[in-house]
């Protein structure tokens, strides 16, 4: 991670146009290094795309993100990767490979990173313990269910203990009581330093959070 | 190390997954390179086969009529002198027509009055330089030697021989460049197509931080694997199919190389094709 920054996401003035509609409109917002904040707005009003502008898997039309101390505006295609291993996300469909088990999918990140099997094991072991998986070690995760599979994700995504957690959706299909025992897990590795960035439209996970919330309302921060 | 073997399982995993386009290719690949290596030793027999037949190939100079002994010995060490040259034998004109009576009998001869043949000196080349402009280019420059009135070859023979081994060297070298090109054809489709099979899992991987270079190495284990494959079984067939020559006793075989040698230059091919397709494959996909 890089040094000597205040702010860990920065968006300065951030626009974005899929086929000519704007679906972000000029986006300001700064988020502290180890804050936790909440994005929230309904379906379509930009949370998703806002999220993939910060992992650069989309590009800002205009404007300005700084994540991590890196300038995404002026980043090359060749350090993409290192941003992205400061960068955990959890994402709304999972994206876990269904041809490996739990233990490979979460290790993949830390092999990825270069970090021998014999030093990430361990480190497997106890991030599936902190999600509640231990257990599920060597299953494939189509044999899980829908929380399990998240929590899978969520392990995957912290395991590098990455400077930035951004989470899509995290509870979306899940009950009531699953999605409490997601959020502790996020509570858990906030609590650990990192900075993390929820995007949900359930208000129920930050009406008492006592975190900021940025609404987004039609691709912009409303008021 | 580490990270190796980690490539490797996942190039293994993969290649388990996909058991049916894999094998296809491995026998595609098997197939050209049985046919390079056919082609190699049927040059390299040709080759061995007009390298003997030539091996006999000389240049008679036939000396003037008025040339003294002494002339004939300065003539025959300059012959001698030239490169090229292993051997160079002064024929006495009584020995040449004793040849002849021995090859058509004396009767025929019988109411010739003088020797009409002339003294000549009998050229042998060093095999390495037997190519027909050689010969020829050796036959033009003793012709203008002093002393010398005709110079002979067997300039055809030589010409239509060299001729036919040179187009069947360049039939074959572009039979093997082509068999070449389309085992690289093959094998950079092949790991095309699994590549764009795992599009899902390497979009994963690049959001979770993997460099091009972490998805590629999987794809060019599995070119290399597909060449040694081919390679190993090319090399088995080839040397069953020598066997089988050399047990009807039909043609005197030459290799290139050692027949044993064969098999492990076919088996490196391979793997140096598939490390080759592989890294064409994957440098043409944009990660």
């Amino acid at each position: 991670m890089k040094t000597g920054f205040t702010n860990m996401i920065d968006l300065l003035n951030v626009t974005k146009l899929y086929d000519g509609q704007q679906a972000l409109n000029g986006i300001t917002l700064h988020i502290e290094k180890g804050e936790m904040v909440f994005l929230t707005g309904p379906s379509g009003s930009g949370k998703t795309t806002l999220l993939r502008l910060i992992y650069r898997d989309e590009i800002a039309d205009s404007g300005d993100i700084t994540v991590a101390g890196w300038d995404l505006r002026t980043l090359s295609p060749g350090s993409i990767p290192y941003l992205r291993r400061n960068v955990g996300v959890v994402f709304q469909d999972f994206k876990l490979l269904h041809e490996r088990t739990v233990r490979e999918n979460v290790e993949l990140s830390l092999r990825i990173q270069g970090i021998p099997h014999n030093e990430s094991r361990q480190r497997v072991l106890s991030t599936l313990k902190l999600v509640g998986l231990a257990h599920k070690a060597d299953a494939i995760p189509a044999k899980l269910s829908g929380g399990e599979q998240q929590r899978v994700v969520i392990a995957r995504a912290v395991i590098g203990n990455p400077a930035v957690l951004l989470a899509d959706e995290p509870t979306g299909n899940l009950d009531a009581e699953t999605a409490r025992e997601i959020m502790d897990v996020f509570k858990a590795v906030h609590a650990r330093g990192a900075t993390v960035c929820i995007a949900t439209h359930d208000t129920d996970l930050y009406r008492h959070s006592g975190c900021r919330v940025f609404a987004l309302k039609e691709g912009a921060i409303a008021p | 190390m580490m990270e190796i073997r980690f490539h490797v399982n996942t190039a293994a995993s993969n290649i388990a997954r996909n058991k049916g386009i894999n094998l296809l290719t491995i026998f595609s690949i098997t197939v050209g390179l049985f046919l390079i290596a056919v082609t190699a030793i049927t040059l390299s027999t040709l080759k061995g086969a007009v390298r003997e037949w030539t091996r006999g190939f000389g240049i008679v100079v036939y000396l003037k009529d008025n040339t003294d002994q002494a002339a004939m010995r300065s003539l025959k060490s300059k012959i001698e002198r030239e490169a090229g040259v292993k051997e160079a034998r002064f024929i006495p004109r009584s020995a040449a027509m004793a040849s002849l009576k021995t090859v058509l009998g004396e009767d025929i001869l019988e109411g010739l009055d003088e020797n009409p043949l002339p003294d000549s000196i009998e050229i042998t080349l060093s095999e390495d330089r037997l190519n027909a402009e050689f010969v020829r280019e050796t036959a033009r420059r003793v012709k203008t030697y002093p002393g010398v009135e005709d110079v002979q070859f067997g300039e055809q023979w030589v010409g239509a021989l060299f001729g036919v081994a040179r187009h069947f060297t360049l039939a074959g070298t572009a039979v093997g460049f082509a068999l070449t090109v389309g085992i690289l054809f093959i094998l950079s489709n092949t790991i095309k197509i699994l590549f764009y099979r795992r599009t899902n899992e390497i979009d994963i991987l690049k959001l979770l931080g993997a460099t091009r270079w972490f998805i590629r190495i999987p794809f060019m284990v599995e070119g290399v694997f597909f060449g040694l494959s081919s390679g190993l079984l090319a090399s088995l067939l080839l040397q069953a199919a020598l066997v089988w020559i050399s047990a009807g006793n039909a043609i005197p075989v030459l290799f290139p190389v050692a027949p044993f040698a064969i098999s492990i230059l076919l088996v490196l091919f391979g793997g140096i094709l598939g490390l080759a397709g592989s890294l064409i494959a994957v440098g043409r996909i944009r990660l």
